[in-house]
């Protein structure tokens, strides 16, 4: 197991430099001055020429990219053009919003796709599993926004029941902090349901086909034993998958919701930092999120071989 | 195989909602009955009725208009995307199944890992912020986004297929690489590419209408559903005709190229 852990970790090294590459040539190597990029035409020659000597835009690129790198494994991403703040300590104070929005959000979907996607496959071809699989196709088909905009259309302005938006930390006012992301975490949570659900069904279904599972109905054990002790088990693999598979549109979908409910998480800092052009925030910002996206996928080939321990590299201690 | 995309019934109701949109597209300017961008400062936030079907936005423009206008970037944004990632997609990842070796497994691979690493939606803003926010640059950017997801089907479809006996039939004979590979290789293929594509088209539809919702892509006066959401959104409570029926578009538009995806994936797999 920590052999694996091992040459799992450092296969993930080149694929993290290769990262950093493309977010460094995302901004460096696209036509046009970058200082220009962030201060506008109508900068002066002196503010742009300040912002190139600060940020050290006259230096080649592969002396540019290698003395970002040097800081960024130091963990210093640099400061905002903007207001100098340290990019590192605005994304970290940000993170926990848009992590307790993406638990609740996980949260979410796992209560509604896990049981639906149970009965679904235990119920092929019922009414229950016809209306269930469209209407997870519907929510596939739902971008997490529109939802967004529908659930503050119908409990915001028809019913006045939840705020419409804003936020407010749960160590200050955890009720008024739930109110106000009951909304959000549902958007995000509706379209990743559907999917997991879906993951469910159809994984359910292939181990319900499975001999050991026809012994152990076989056995005379009960039917909710088979399901759930047997069944539901082996069928979380591909579920688990899904749903680490889903962080990356996760952090994306976030970027979105957070938007359109004035939450001022790491979402809306990337936004932000696109509008003011603030590129060292830019960069910083989609560094960290494909950290946590990679970070996921580790969790989730860790999560994979406790719950089935013949999956290793090469096939198996 | 007709036969079996027939009997799917949402699938073919998907197919005619794509072909009615494709018609209204084309034939916008005579469906239409207002001019899309043209502000009528009397009768603006009016609700559905007689004069406008459905409504008018906060600048007094005919809400139906704008929305049949706003197909015509929908679809292309969905189609344009989807062929900018084929085109680079294909030909990289028939390379890198065919040929293997260090390019293959240590840098396309590996560079499609790292794309993928980053959340779509994220680089697409960046993508769009940097080249310039409008419909073009969307597009480029959306089918950037895109093409390590056809780099790497493409190349496990080749993978599995490479060994077969009419590629070694074709070596035997003598033919070019590039003649096997494109003439034999990727005609085989194509059913998988055909099923992503018409999904992606539902990714970039949504793709789209977030770029143009937070002000990155189409932009004002042309009309598009993400702006008007937008717009809409500060109106749910005096006009939630322009949001709702902006957000209903982009519903039944990406449900209808999902339901058709899932339907060619039927007819072409035969193992499902």
């Amino acid at each position: 197991m920590s052999r694996y852990l091992i040459q799992r970790i450092i296969m993930m090294i080149p694929v993290l430099l290769l990262v950093t590459v493309l977010i460094f040539s995302l901004i460096h190597l696209t036509p046009g001055d970058p200082a220009l990029m962030m201060l506008g035409q109508e900068a002066s020659p002196e503010a742009l020429e300040a912002l190139r000597a600060r940020m050290g835009l006259d230096r080649p690129l592969v002396v540019q990219y290698f003395s970002w790198l040097k800081n960024v494994v130091k963990g210093d991403l640099g400061t905002s053009i903007r207001d100098n703040r340290s990019v590192a300590e605005a994304i970290f104070k940000k993170i926990p919003i848009t992590l307790e929005l993406a638990l609740l959000g996980i949260l979410i979907s796992i209560v509604i796709a896990i049981p639906a996607g149970i009965i679904s496959a235990v119920k092929k071809g019922t009414v229950f599993d016809y209306s269930s699989t469209l209407i997870a196709l519907g929510g596939i088909s739902m971008p997490s926004f529109w939802v967004g905009i529908l659930l503050i259309y119908l409990f915001a302005v028809q019913f006045k029941i939840l705020p419409p938006s804003g936020y407010i930390s749960p160590f200050e006012d955890l009720s008024q902090n739930l109110k106000l992301m009951i909304m959000p975490s549902l958007s995000l949570g509706i379209r990743m349901a559907a999917v997991t659900m879906r993951m469910m069904r159809s994984s359910l279904l292939n181990v319900l086909q499975s001999d050991y599972v026809r012994t152990a109905a076989a056995k005379g054990l009960p039917e909710f034993v088979v399901i759930l002790k047997h069944a539901v088990r082996n069928s979380l693999i591909s579920v688990v998958t899904v749903i680490g598979l889903q962080m990356s549109a996760f952090l994306g979908g976030a970027v979105i919701t957070e938007q359109i409910f004035a939450i001022p998480g790491f979402g809306r800092l990337v936004v932000q930092s696109i509008f003011n052009r603030d590129f060292p925030m830019l960069q910083g910002s989609i560094l960290i999120m494909a950290i946590m996206v990679i970070f996921v996928n580790l969790a989730v080939d860790i999560t994979y071989s406790f719950l089935d321990p013949r999956i290793s590299i090469g096939g198996g201690e | 195989m007709w036969n079996k995309f027939k009997r799917n019934k949402l699938a073919l109701i998907a197919a005619a909602v794509i072909f009615l949109e494709v018609l209204l597209a084309i034939f916008a300017p005579l469906i239409a009955p207002y001019d899309p961008r043209e502000p009528d400062y009397v009768n603006f936030l009016k609700g559905p009725g007689e004069n406008h079907l459905l409504g008018t936005d906060d600048l007094g423009r005919d809400v139906f208009s704008r929305l049949i206008y706003g197909i015509r970037v929908s679809l292309s944004a969905g189609l344009i995307s989807v062929l900018i990632a084929l085109a680079v997609g294909i030909p990289i990842g028939l390379i890198a199944g065919y040929y293997r070796g260090f390019l293959d497994e240590f840098v396309i691979m590996r560079f499609t890992d790292a794309m993928m690493s980053l959340p779509s939606l994220v680089l697409a803003l960046a993508l769009s912020a940097i080249m310039g926010a409008g419909l073009k640059n969307a597009m480029i950017a959306i089918g950037i986004i895109f093409t390590p997801r056809y780099i790497r089907l493409v190349r496990g479809e080749v993978l599995s297929i490479k060994e077969a006996q009419f590629v070694e039939a074709a070596k035997s004979l003598g033919m070019s690489d590039i003649r096997i590979l494109f003439k034999h290789i990727l005609p085989n293929i194509m059913s998988p590419i055909l099923v992503q594509a018409t999904l992606s088209i539902a990714s970039g539809i949504i793709v789209e209408a977030s770029l143009s919702y937070l002000g990155l892509g189409t932009q004002p006066p042309i009309p598009s559903w993400g702006t008007m959401l937008s717009t809409g959104q500060g109106y749910l409570d005096q006009a939630p005709w322009i949001a709702l029926s902006s957000g209903m578009a982009i519903f039944i538009s990406v449900l209808a190229f999902n339901l058709m995806g899932d339907g060619l994936r039927d007819m072409l797999d035969p193992k499902i």
